[in-house]
């Protein structure tokens, strides 16, 4: 027996107590249905090596939704393994129900009831007596008594606590005792403190003002403020350490098209997308606090009603709402919906939720003409893609019909976020990002370098004759589609072009098309009509309504090949495509020409003729049911 | 007589569970898990927009339920 299964119900603490036993940094947070899927990973007691698994949360042995019947299956599969049963000390008469359904299949199980913390007194004895099995008191947060839970664990391994086998019947003669217990444990302060806040949040008048302040706040503090300070002196930092490395590779003694690689191509690269680390680091900080406080699940409940409406739920917001870190991690929450058009529907207007790498770009575009009122601006953007996202859920709701979708929802006891993980949480979304920048815009920086520095007869262009260069040639050839967007230069064409790898790469790109490094030249560049590429106040609108909205990145869209099949990543790509160039469009001619209306007339045209044309190739079918919609 | 259910139920009052009319046997067991099972105390506490979800606590704990199931957990008067 060296396999431990981590169960219980969902929100009760398994991943955290996985990361502490581990030392790993898996998402975990204070609402329904984080983890998705098994994770395995070993630790060592006493020098002997432990495997443990990590499961969905589920309320029964069964399993109900997606998720549950993952975490249900596994338990089938693997009947031989300890289970650690943790249980919320908060919520313990629901989440000894599946407990008592282990102990009567038979499973071996120690029982840990995690946030004890919130008690005066856990009388672990009491309860292990009372149900025939070994009940260790924890904090999984604060790594409180693990190291006990740990020796039990071992113990157990050794032959030597073997405190099983109790019958349910035996248990359930002690039920009224077990009740006692628990009413002893439910007159806690944090019961009455989650009410109070719950009345006054959830009052139908307060709560539309309360989460508008918050949504402003969270923009101000990272891109006003705060963030806009951090910000500014992090980027100073970047550009000495920038001076400083290209310096040192300027005096070696190596070939000039190797020392302008290096600078230009791979130094770069990495540091004109790390100087917006600061900003990422602060969102992903607030989002941290806001999800681990208990207010998601508030959320979810209050936008259920309007979320119904277009074809969703209330915990379609969840996924939704880990959109804005990472579209690729998000399509892998929609697990926990119930039924597969709900999540296929989710998974459609995912790529709406605007992710944490289109910030730099966001950040640099908007300062150049909107610098005093930079967060309403970038407010305005996110507020952009959820109405349109609203609209296109609409759409889909009618062309990818269900049954009604039931809802219920625990809701969690409110937090005081928990500094240590909230900043641990952030730290490790920030990793992520400099791992990619160290990864896949490092790689795919220098491919564009390449293309750019190099004819198609191979020859080096040492930062001149730009039109010679492959990339131009290419890009050049595909601007006329971009044309009636007002974005027909060369090198935005390229830009977009790499920014369906990565949208970090957009900002390393206009960086490599302008010939300049750092973030404050490439500001200053782009104002300038004399580089390759500049925008007015028109095109940059239209640039980042683009960006906004256009196909998500290659690891998005393999995600959702690898979750709903490439059918559906294909639509992803094509139909996030055509919206952001029909809104651009409209976008563009209005501001333009100033005539709205014909913009407009032009957009429906162009829509209804899309609409045709999608009819026109699918074959008249059922419109849900039939095999061709399902595979769809 | 209209039968009292958590969707006419008056706010705030605590009440005992009747019966539970659903018919979907796992989604039935489902509920029992949650605490949704004859006998079982609840309050109503508010709705959503729209009133589509409702806000009930059972056994001091507070879950978000949709309308639809709210409507078939007949309360004692």
């Amino acid at each position: 027996m060296n396999n431990i299964i981590l169960l219980g119900n969902p929100n009760v603490g398994k991943t955290t107590l996985y990361n502490t036993l581990t030392k790993s940094n898996e998402k975990a947070s204070n609402w329904h249905g984080v983890t998705v899927d098994a994770k395995k990973k070993s630790f060592k007691i006493n020098d002997k090596e432990f495997e443990v698994t990590d499961l969905p949360g589920l309320y029964s042995v069964d399993g109900y939704s997606n998720e549950e019947k993952i975490a249900s299956n596994f338990l089938e599969k693997n009947k031989d393994d300890l289970i650690v049963n943790i249980c919320d000390a908060n919520n313990l008469k629901r989440n000894l129900e599946l407990t008592k359904q282990l102990i009567d299949d038979s499973y071996k199980v120690v029982l840990a009831v995690n946030m004890v913390n919130d008690f005066k007194e856990f009388d672990e004895q009491k309860l292990s007596s009372l149900l025939g099995i070994p009940v260790v008191g924890i904090d999984a947060r604060k790594s409180k008594s693990v190291e006990k839970l740990k020796e039990t664990i071992y113990d157990i391994y050794l032959g030597k606590n073997s405190k099983f086998g109790k019958k349910i019947s035996k248990i359930n003669e002690n039920i009224e005792k077990i009740d006692k217990f628990i009413e002893a444990l439910n007159n806690s302060e944090l019961h009455k403190f989650s009410k109070t806040i719950d009345k006054i949040l959830l009052n139908k008048v307060l709560f539309l003002p309360f989460f508008c302040m918050l949504i402003f706040l969270v923009f101000y503090l990272t891109f006003g403020g705060f963030g806009e300070w951090l910000s500014g002196r992090f980027t100073q930092l970047v550009s000495y350490a920038f001076d400083f490395i290209s310096n040192f590779i300027t005096k070696l003694n190596i070939s000039e098209i190797i020392k302008q690689f290096m600078i230009s191509g791979v130094l770069n690269s990495l540091l004109t997308v790390f100087s917006f680390l600061p900003q990422i680091l602060l969102l992903m900080l607030l989002f941290n606090v806001i999800e681990d406080s208990g207010l998601m699940s508030r959320f979810a409940f209050m936008f259920d009603g309007f979320m119904k409406k277009i074809g969703l739920t209330g915990k379609s917001l969840f996924s939704l709402m880990m959109g804005y870190g990472c579209t690729t991690s998000a399509v892998l929450t929609t697990r926990n919906l119930e039924t597969q058009s709900l999540r296929k529907r989710t998974v459609l207007i995912l790529p709406f939720s605007t992710c944490s790498a289109k910030l730099p770009v966001f950040l640099i575009i908007s300062s150049l003409f909107f610098e005093s009122y930079k967060y309403l601006f970038v407010l305005g953007l996110y507020i952009l893609s959820i109405l349109i996202s609203i609209l296109c859920a609409c759409i889909y709701k009618k062309k990818i019909p269900d049954k009604d979708q039931i809802f219920i929802l625990e809701m969690p006891k409110y937090r005081i976020p928990y500094l240590k993980k909230v900043v641990k949480d952030a730290i490790s979304i920030a990793l992520e990002f400099v791992y990619k920048i160290g990864t896949t815009v490092l790689i795919f920086g220098i491919v564009f370098w390449l293309l750019q520095n190099f004819s198609y007869k191979f020859e080096y262009l040492n930062g001149e004759n730009y039109q010679n260069s492959i990339l131009f040639i290419v890009s050049n050839s595909l601007s006329f589609i971009f044309k009636p967007i007002g974005l027909d230069s060369a090198g935005i064409v390229s830009v977009l072009l790499f920014g369906l790898i990565a949208k970090e790469l957009i900002v390393v790109g206009l960086t490599f098309v302008n010939g300049v490094t750092g973030a404050e030249m490439l500001r200053e560049s782009l104002l300038s009509s004399n580089s390759v590429c500049y925008f007015t106040p028109i095109s940059s609108v239209v640039f980042l309504a683009f960006i906004l909205l256009y196909s998500p990145c290659i690891s998005a869209l393999s995600s959702i090949k690898n979750e709903f099949g490439s059918k559906t990543a294909l639509f992803v790509f094509v139909i996030q495509f055509v919206i952001s160039y029909l809104v651009c469009f409209v976008l563009y001619n209005s501001i333009k020409s100033y005539n709205f209306i014909i913009a407009t007339l032009v957009f429906v045209l162009v829509a209804i003729m899309c609409y045709f044309m999608v009819k026109l190739l699918k074959k008249k079918h059922c419109g849900g049911n039939c095999n061709a919609c399902k595979k769809f | 007589m209209i039968e009292k259910n958590l969707i006419n139920a008056k706010k705030n009052f605590n009440y005992k569970i009747a019966s539970v009319n659903i018919e979907d046997k796992k989604l039935l067991s489902q509920l029992n898990n949650f605490g949704i099972k004859k006998n079982s105390t609840v309050k109503v506490l508010g709705s959503n927009y729209g009133k589509k979800s409702y806000l009930i606590q059972i056994d001091g704990i507070n879950y978000a339920i949709d309308k639809s199931i709210c409507e078939k957990v007949v309360l004692d008067e």
